[in-house]
This record gives C-alpha cells, sequence and structure tokens, in this order.
C-alpha cells in the first residue's frame, strides 16, 4: 500500500510526460527523436548534467523554503519575490564589499525580511499570507524593474541590469566538465533540504509547528509560541529563496537584470508540490522540473522550435495535475502528512 | 477627459468580471487560484478566433473564451470537488498548465492578423461590452441571491453539512459555483484581447487574476462590491499610466512607486481590514468529508 501510494504519482506524471511528447509528434517531431532531444540535452553527457543541475539549484533552494513553509500550514506563494529581492541584494552587496560571503548573506537576509511582512501580517492581522505573497511577488517584479534601470544600474548607464560583479564576489566553483561549472549554492542547497526535513521531522519545534497546522489550540496548549515560530519558519523559508536569487546572482549571472525574473520561485512550489511536500523527494522534484527546461531549451534550438521551452512549463502544472488525479481518493496531496 | 474616462472603463472591465468570478468561486467555499491562468486562456481562446476575423468574429470570440474558462473550471472541480484535492496546490497546477500552454499555442499561432476591437466599432456597439458587464454582475448577485440554485452554491461555501442535510449536494452546489466562476474568468480574459489590447501578449493578464483574489475581500464577497473595487483599483491604474507617462524622467522612483500602488494599497488595506473576517464564508477551502 505504502509502496504504492509513493510511487503512482511519479508513474503517472511519467505518463503524463510521455503523453506530452507524443502531442509533441502532433507539431511534427518524432516523439523518439524528442525524447532523444530532450533527455540528451537534460541528462545526456556531463556538459547536460551540469546545467540541469545548475538550474535545478535555486529550484532546490527555494522548493526546501516552500515546503517548510507549507508543511506548517504557511501557504507561501511568495518564494519568486523573495528570490528577487535576494538577487538584487546580493547584487548590491557583493559590488559593495567585494566578496561572496556579503552577498550570500544579504541576500537571505533581504528574502527573509520579504518573507516576514506576510508573516506578521498573518499572525497579527490574520491576513491570509496566499494574498499578501502574491501581491509582494508583483512589487518585487516592480522593484527589479526599477533598480536595474535607475539607483543600482551599471556605471555606463546603457544596460538594464546591475554593474557586475567584481570576481573576488563570485562563489566559489567546482566543475564536472569543461564548459559548466557548479558553483557553492548546490551543496547550500542540499544542506538546506536536509536541515529543513529533520528540522520538521526530529525537533519538537517542528513538530509542533507541524502540528499547529492542523490544530493551532494543540500547539498552544502545549505552552508552544506557536506565532513566534511560524514567523520565524516563514523567514528561513523566505531566506532560503533570497539564497536561490543571491546564488544565481553571485554564482551564475555575476549581475542582476530582468532576467532573474524568469519564475523559478513559481516553479519552485510546483515542484513542492510534486514531492508531495516530503524533504527526500524535493532533490528529485527539482532535478526533473530543471531537467525539464534545460531539455526543453536544448530540443529548442536543435530544431528550431520556438515555444517549445514553454512545454516545461505546461509540463509542470500537467505533472502535478496527474498527481492529484494519482492520489485521488488515497490521500490529500498538499495537505501536511 | 473622456479619454481618460474610456481608459479607466477599459481596465476595469477585465478586473470586474474577474473580481466577480472568483465571488462566485469563494461563494461556493473554493479559492480559485487558477484564476489568473483561467483569464489567460480566456484570453487566447478569444485571440485564436478573433484574429482576422474583423466584427463579425467577435461574438463567437466571446463564445468560444468563455467555453475554455468553463472547460477549465470542470477540471478544477473535478479535481477539487471529486478528487479532494487541496485547492490551492490544484489551482496552481492549473494556472502553471495554462500559462504553458498558452505559451506554447500563441507560439504556434503567431503571424495572424490582430483582433477587431469594440472601441474600433460603432459608439453604441463600443459600449457593448461595458453594458453586459453590468448585466453579468447583476446577473451573478441576482443568481446568488434570488435563485434557488444559488442558495445551494452559497450553502456549500458557508456550511456543506447544513445543505447535505437539507438533502442537497455540495459536491453538486460547488461545482455549480466553479462552472459559473469559469464562465466569468473566460470573459474576463476575452475582454483583455477584445476590448483592452486588440492582440494576444504571453502573460498579458499580468497578475489581474491574481489582484482580483484579494479584490474579493473588499468586494465583501458580493457581485457588487466586485465592481465597485475593480472600478477603485483600475483608478488607482489609471492614475499609474497618466502619472507614470508624466514622470518618467526621475530615475523611475515615481513609476515604481505608482506601479507599485495597487498590490501595496491592497496589502495595506488588508492589513487594515483585519483578523478572521466575518464577511467570509464559513467554510470558505474546506474540503467536503470533513465539513459534511
Amino acid at each position: 500500500m505504502s509502496f504504492q501510494i509513493r510511487w503512482r504519482p511519479w508513474v503517472v506524471a511519467a505518463g503524463a510526460i510521455a503523453l506530452a511528447l507524443l502531442l509533441l509528434a502532433l507539431q511534427g517531431l518524432p516523439p523518439l527523436r524528442a525524447a532523444q532531444l530532450l533527455i540528451g540535452g537534460a541528462m545526456g553527457d556531463r556538459d547536460a548534467w551540469s546545467t540541469t543541475a545548475r538550474v535545478a539549484t535555486p529550484l532546490l533552494l527555494c522548493a526546501a523554503g516552500v515546503a517548510l513553509a507549507f508543511r506548517c500550514g504557511l501557504w507561501n506563494i511568495g518564494a519568486e519575490g523573495q528570490l528577487l529581492v535576494g538577487g538584487l541584494a546580493a547584487a548590491w552587496a557583493g559590488s559593495a564589499s567585494g566578496h561572496w560571503l556579503p552577498a550570500l548573506l544579504a541576500g537571505a537576509l533581504a528574502g527573509a525580511i520579504w518573507a516576514a511582512v506576510p508573516a506578521l501580517l498573518r499572525v497579527r492581522r490574520g491576513v491570509p499570507e496566499v494574498l499578501s505573497t502574491l501581491m509582494l511577488n508583483s512589487i518585487a517584479l516592480e522593484l527589479l524593474r526599477w533598480l536595474v534601470t535607475g539607483p543600482l544600474q551599471e556605471p555606463t548607464h546603457q544596460f538594464p541590469q546591475t554593474a557586475t560583479l567584481p570576481t573576488t564576489a563570485w562563489l566559489p566553483e567546482f566543475t564536472l566538465s569543461r564548459t559548466g561549472a557548479l558553483h557553492l549554492g548546490l551543496p547550500l542547497a542540499l544542506l538546506a533540504t536536509a536541515g529543513g526535513g529533520l528540522f520538521l521531522a526530529r525537533t519538537r519545534a517542528g513538530l509542533l509547528l507541524r502540528a499547529g497546522a492542523e490544530a493551532p489550540l494543540l500547539a498552544k496548549a502545549c505552552a508552544f509560541p506557536l506565532d513566534r515560530a511560524r514567523v520565524v519558519v516563514f523567514s528561513v523559508a523566505g531566506a532560503l529563496a533570497g539564497l536561490a536569487g543571491a546564488s544565481d546572482v553571485a554564482g551564475v549571472a555575476r549581475a542582476a537584470d530582468r532576467s532573474l525574473a524568469q519564475g523559478l520561485g513559481y516553479a519552485a512550489v510546483a515542484a513542492a508540490l510534486l514531492a508531495g511536500l516530503r524533504f527526500a523527494w524535493l532533490a528529485p522534484a527539482a532535478l526533473l522540473f530543471a531537467a525539464l527546461q534545460s531539455g526543453t531549451a536544448a530540443l529548442q534550438w536543435a530544431e528550431n522550435l520556438p515555444g517549445v521551452d514553454r512545454f516545461g512549463l505546461l509540463l509542470q502544472g500537467v505533472a502535478i495535475v496527474a498527481v492529484l488525479v494519482a492520489a485521488g481518493g488515497t490521500r490529500r496531496v498538499g495537505t501536511p502528512p | 477627459m473622456n479619454e481618460l474616462l474610456a481608459q479607466w472603463l477599459r481596465l476595469a472591465l477585465p478586473l470586474v468580471l474577474a473580481t466577480t468570478s472568483e465571488v462566485v468561486a469563494e461563494r461556493a467555499g473554493v479559492v480559485n487560484l487558477a484564476l489568473e491562468g483561467m483569464i489567460l486562456a480566456g484570453a487566447l481562446a478569444a485571440w485564436l478566433v478573433a484574429a482576422g476575423g474583423g466584427a463579425a468574429a467577435l461574438g463567437p470570440a466571446l463564445l468560444v473564451a468563455l467555453l475554455t474558462g468553463v472547460a477549465l473550471a470542470a477540471l478544477f472541480a473535478l479535481l477539487v470537488v471529486k478528487l479532494r484535492a487541496s485547492p490551492i496546490v490544484a489551482g496552481t497546477a492549473l494556472h502553471f498548465a495554462c500559462l504553458g500552454a498558452t505559451g506554447l499555442l500563441f507560439e504556434r499561432a503567431r503571424g495572424s492578423a490582430g483582433v477587431t476591437t469594440f472601441a474600433e466599432l460603432s459608439p453604441s456597439v463600443a459600449a457593448l461590452p461595458y453594458v453586459v458587464s453590468v448585466l453579468l454582475v447583476g446577473a451573478t448577485f441576482l443568481f446568488l441571491d434570488r435563485t434557488r440554485a444559488g442558495l445551494a452554491v452559497r450553502a456549500a461555501g458557508e456550511s456543506p453539512m447544513a445543505l447535505r442535510a437539507a438533502g442537497g449536494s455540495p459536491e453538486r452546489a460547488r461545482t455549480l459555483g466553479l462552472l459559473v466562476a469559469g464562465a466569468l474568468a473566460g470573459l474576463a480574459g476575452a475582454s483583455l484581447t477584445t476590448v483592452l489590447s486588440g492582440t494576444f501578449v504571453e502573460g498579458m493578464s499580468a497578475g489581474r487574476g491574481f489582484l482580483a483574489l484579494a479584490l474579493v475581500l473588499f468586494a465583501r464577497w458580493r457581485p457588487l462590491g466586485a465592481l465597485i473595487a475593480g472600478l477603485f483599483v483600475a483608478a488607482l491604474f489609471t492614475l499609474e499610466l497618466r502619472l507614470g507617462a508624466a514622470a518618467a524622467s526621475d530615475g523611475g522612483a515615481t513609476v515604481f512607486l505608482l506601479r507599485a500602488l495597487p498590490y501595496a494599497a491592497t496589502i495595506a488595506a488588508l492589513a487594515v481590514t483585519g483578523v478572521r473576517d466575518r464577511a467570509a464564508p464559513g467554510a470558505l477551502n474546506q474540503p467536503l468529508d470533513e465539513t459534511g
């Protein structure tokens, strides 16, 4: 039975992807060739693996934060906004200090502050965090658009981006292949995932926070400061998303611009949901989505099919719908187990 | 002055329809996080039908957009009502699927002609979308407050157990509410292409669906409130467009503040309205098997 619950969603998700490949065939691309390009582009060789892992890094960081918040009954849809302010803060702090550590710290701090606002509004004023985080995502996007053409624009004032970080502010790298370097963000993401899972599963605060999601009175009866803990957890989730933005700026892009807002924060929500909010499954889910992204990008280049990269987005949605259908009647996916 | 008024109404139209849609969904007890995606799908559907077809294609375009919204709502209802999935999870998933699907389909179909907007037609026809929208808001009010089916929908959102005890079916009532919401969402999307812009742009709903989720709170979960809330926020958007064009020269700070204003104002207002809204449906987002 447990085997069935654990594996069925993934089998269905794989089936949905196969179906999607069939749809691609209707566009005039043989399914086998499409699958070959898709899989080859995502994990065919070391370069492909590097690309996939680089995309998976911010995805996993955000997804760890999202899963942490969701499991505590905090519907944090705001990873996107937290990621954006984190990236902006890192671009600023990295340039100002000339070192990567302040950049990462500033990113995490900015993300935490951006998440503390909806957290405080929720516990103090009862404002639904689904709404406030969505609004803050929009504000963060406007903030990005303004700062990269205004106060934080690069010195020559020609391009809509921040100043390129000095090499001392680049994240330490390690390589799998000649072309694609991986950066410190990946071990941080794995660490955060393990830490988040352990915190929820093995500590008193984690247990009471999870219990508080279903029965707030129970947690309060245990003399547990539920509201304060919720603000802290929400802020930590924001810090992780901020770290994702910071590590992408200091590890990959070397500057912040509009391309920071490519929806990774939303995709992370999807990845966390696909993983059923279980931390052990976060990394595979993030890797799958990253593979979809790098694979469809490769497909687009190889076959000159513009728009095929949107396919990844569609598949993310379809995969979750498939999981929901598969889990229907057995248990409610997305409600804390 | 006239142009200002016209711009205000153009911006208000999708917001009013989207908020009305969400009012119905939430009165039925389900938060529709897929609203943004449904609007996008409606906008694309209207564009696909109306592009290059001139004025004659506008009617069919609206109908197809409406049906697209209904179809998506049916899928949403299947997930949430029948399979008891969390509305937040299912809504997010459906939103992603719509975002990806519209982007993909648009990329495939790109290059066709533009859409004839209502504003390009004779004044009496140009006024039609606004008249119809007000009528739709009124009809939604009458449906919710004055019909048996509407009463069942409200009961499904307020107390499904009571509905079941009275011999009704909360499942059917919630599904009905969602289908009506889907139709309105599809029309909201169609208004983007056939009234506001005359073309389709990827992600053109630009967060309006998400904003509508918040506007429902100001609307006090009432269709007439949706009309007022939509008009109010559209006024903020108009202000932003007008002042933004005039103030583009000061490093962009004013433009940023103006653009962020509708969202910041929404958060501030939510914070002031505060704890546990009494106007909210009693069983909002509660799965059916726990309440009856």
